[in-house]
């Protein structure tokens, strides 16, 4: 017999931990979705962003929101790094992407996060470490929440919020999402191609190490070179889940993983939790190829 | 008036010869009676290569690196109080040493190149059980002794290996103080056991579980976690929502660490908390700083308890090497850290293996290992003595306590310094 409270506070606890999973997805999620290629240094900006949140806390006293949003701007300088060192070459002057340029770009980024993460091994070892950030807890009825935590959520969700708005409300949202569905129709409104697919991956990266920044909250002494190849696979999943190219989708598949992950642990062990956060994606892929959102 | 002054000068010149000539007299008369009466020094006849891997970076680098220091910190001793005595004839310890980074795909190369390049005599293992199981085979496939430190899961001597030897209380006697004197003093306590899921954790927490149901304690709650694992709160909740009163379990220092930081985002203070290996190390305290206080943990070795001459005397075995107090100034030459558990044990497995060595009066392998199989000494880590597998059976395990930023031996009563103080967050 369940513990009705015990399935509640995991739900909730694992809508908070989903909230920083959803903002994870949507740096993906906007690099896929808009330029077409596969980011699989991902878990490595991941890592990035949360050893940038952890040197600004050690030397500064900067708390993860704040890191965050100097991650931000981090990201959005190594963002551009990235695409005009291996995406550019690629893409530039092509009116369609081909299999041939996601290949190469694939190969490119693993390149990439191989190197990332052997940096990061010679640069800060293999130690795990982690940022003291303790500010208290509230009580909800019966429920303890740790307030860094709900910050940390709030602050995701209006991220996605302001991502949202900035793509559907602005003139280069507008431009980035028509070059996401057609290179041809971005010139036709007067915007440049390379310029429109450099801002979405520096914004793709931005948002990435951004929510590096918040994990940290989360994983008290889980910093470390590898811990991307744990959190990139759950952001790939999360945005297949979602639907590739669909900012919202990103938030509910963040929150479905979130609360899959932290309840299936009443059931059984952590491990196999993981395992069934990425099976439960074969079902919704037999289902429906675009995701979960139409 | 003239003649008086140059009278004077000359007096002087020739009181300052004098002097000059008494001091180079003197300091003639000392250096040679110093070295006509300084005691014989030994005459080295060669030197004997020990390797081992360490992990200096990675999971294990708390504890690899204070155990490379307490290897520094006795080979340094051994060495200066004659070093090793095999037929008359003295020889000093060297070592070869890798970073092997934690990491277990690391051993097999690094321990064949110990082994076939660097030309080592003897082995220690690595830190942790999982490297040291992956070590292991390669101490018998190359014939050579191997002595383990820091892996304490029972398994490695179940495999039948000849040629490897514990100093440590095997994992399965890790948490037997806890069990003890919780069973004595708070047997109301429904106990929660939340675990790494690596092969020592695994096996000193389910064997404390099955002492504690022996002992007619209550479990409410028990899972593994694995070793990687960077969120443990949905396990904690799930212990609380047992109705826990007690968390034993743990693994190694990260995860040691993440247990009492996520108890405190819950906000959940259990009544008691007895963790594996990380509780030991300083680095524990001012990480977690006050959250650290009233944790306690296992300890295969704490300076304040007296392991002795007379100590060996009473018990009818023989003491071997430095005393405590010695161990501890030879290891500040290599740390600003006092030694934990870890150095000690690493230290220990070099003076077995040099006490081996000098019963044997040989370097060969078979000599060597049926002196470590028949030896029954204590050192300042304590008793050794192995059974025929190689395992440890002597050693005594420590429950030890954060009590206001100092490490206190709280149990058993013929060690302790001072009582348990119950509950945590008190």
């Amino acid at each position: 017999m369940v513990d009705t409270l015990l399935l509640f506070s995991d739900i909730v606890y694992g809508l908070l931990l989903g909230c920083i999973f959803s903002v994870m997805a949507l740096g993906l999620n906007l690099i896929w979705g808009v330029i077409k290629i596969v980011n699989i240094a991902h878990g490595e900006f991941i890592m990035l962003g949360a050893y940038s949140a952890y040197f600004l806390n050690l030397f500064f006293n900067i708390n993860p929101i704040i890191s965050a949003l100097l991650n931000t701007i981090f990201g959005l300088g190594l963002g551009l790094i990235f695409y005009f060192a291996l995406i550019h070459k690629e893409l530039r002057n092509k009116e369609t992407i081909t299999l041939q340029d996601e290949m190469v770009t694939l190969v490119a980024t693993f390149g990439l996060s191989l190197f990332l993460s052997t940096l990061a091994l010679l640069l800060f070892s293999g130690n795990s470490v982690g940022i003291n950030w303790s500010i208290g807890s509230i009580y909800v009825g019966f429920l303890y929440i740790p307030l860094g935590a709900l910050y940390v959520a709030i602050t995701s969700l209006f991220i996605i919020y302001f991502v949202h708005i900035f793509l559907t409300k602005t003139y280069l949202g507008n431009a980035i999402r028509a070059y996401s569905q057609d290179i041809i129709a971005t010139q036709l409104i007067g915007a440049n191609p390379t310029k429109i697919a450099a801002i979405a991956t520096s914004i793709g990266i931005a948002l990435t190490m951004l929510s590096g920044s918040l994990l940290t909250v989360w994983i008290p002494v889980g910093i470390n070179p590898y811990m991307g190849s744990l959190y990139a696979p759950i952001s790939f999943v999360i945005v297949v889940m979602g639907g590739k190219g669909k900012m919202w989708g990103s938030l509910v598949g963040g929150l479905i993983m979130g609360v899959i992950i932290d309840t299936a642990q009443i059931f059984i062990p952590p491990t196999l939790a993981y395992a069934i956060a990425f099976l439960i994606l074969i079902p919704i892929l037999l289902i429906s190829k675009e995701g979960i959102l139409k | 008036m003239i003649k008086h002054s140059l009278n004077k000068k000359a007096i002087a010149a020739r009181t300052i010869a004098i002097i000059v000539a008494v001091i180079i007299v003197i300091a003639v008369v000392s250096i040679v009676g110093y070295y006509l009466t300084r005691p014989p020094s030994p005459q080295v006849a060669g030197t004997i290569k020990i390797g081992f891997t360490i992990s200096l970076t990675g999971t294990f680098s708390v504890e690899g690196t204070s155990s490379l220091n307490g290897i520094k910190a006795i080979t340094k001793w051994i060495n200066d109080n004659g070093g090793v005595i095999i037929q008359g004839k003295h020889y000093n310890i060297t070592f070869v040493y890798y970073d092997d980074q934690s990491q277990s795909s690391n051993i097999v190369p690094l321990y064949t190149r110990l082994i076939t390049q660097d030309g080592v005599e003897f082995l220690l293992a690595p830190y942790s059980s999982p490297l040291t199981s992956a070590a292991a085979p390669l101490a018998d496939q190359y014939n050579i002794i191997m002595i383990s430190h820091g892996g304490a899961a029972d398994s490695i001597w179940k495999q039948g290996y000849k040629n490897v030897f514990g100093v440590l209380t095997p994992a399965s006697g890790y948490l037997k103080p806890a069990i003890d004197w919780l069973s004595v003093n708070h047997p109301e306590d429904k106990l929660a056991f939340i675990y790494a899921g690596d092969s020592f954790s695994v096996t000193a927490s389910k064997a404390a579980l099955n002492y504690a149901l022996q002992k007619h304690l209550t479990v409410v709650y028990n899972q593994t976690y694995p070793t990687s694992a960077t969120d443990l709160t949905p396990l904690l909740q799930a212990a609380k929502s047992a109705g826990a009163d007690a968390i034993i379990g743990g693994g190694h220092f990260n995860d040691g660490q993440l247990i009492i930081k996520q108890l405190d985002q819950i906000g959940w203070k259990p009544k008691f908390i007895c963790l594996l290996v990380a509780v030991t190390e300083p680095a524990f305290y001012s990480s977690l700083g006050n959250l650290a206080n009233l944790v306690c943990g296992s300890s295969q070795w704490e300076s304040s308890v007296k392991y002795s001459p007379a100590v060996a005397q009473s018990l009818g075995i023989e003491y071997f090497g430095p005393s405590i107090q010695d161990f501890v100034n030879y290891y500040k030459m290599f740390s600003t850290n006092e030694p934990t558990y870890h150095s000690a044990e690493a230290a220990a497995a070099v003076l077995i293996l040099v006490k081996a060595i000098e019963v044997a009066n040989s370097l060969n392998t078979t000599a060597v290992r049926q002196a470590l199989l028949s030896l029954h000494i204590m050192t300042f880590f304590g008793e050794y003595k192995v059974d025929s597998t190689g395992i440890q059976i002597a050693h005594s395990m420590l429950m030890i306590q954060w009590q206001n930023g100092s490490l206190k031996v709280v149990y058993p009563p013929s060690f302790a310094e001072t009582n348990v103080i119950y509950p945590y967050g008190s």
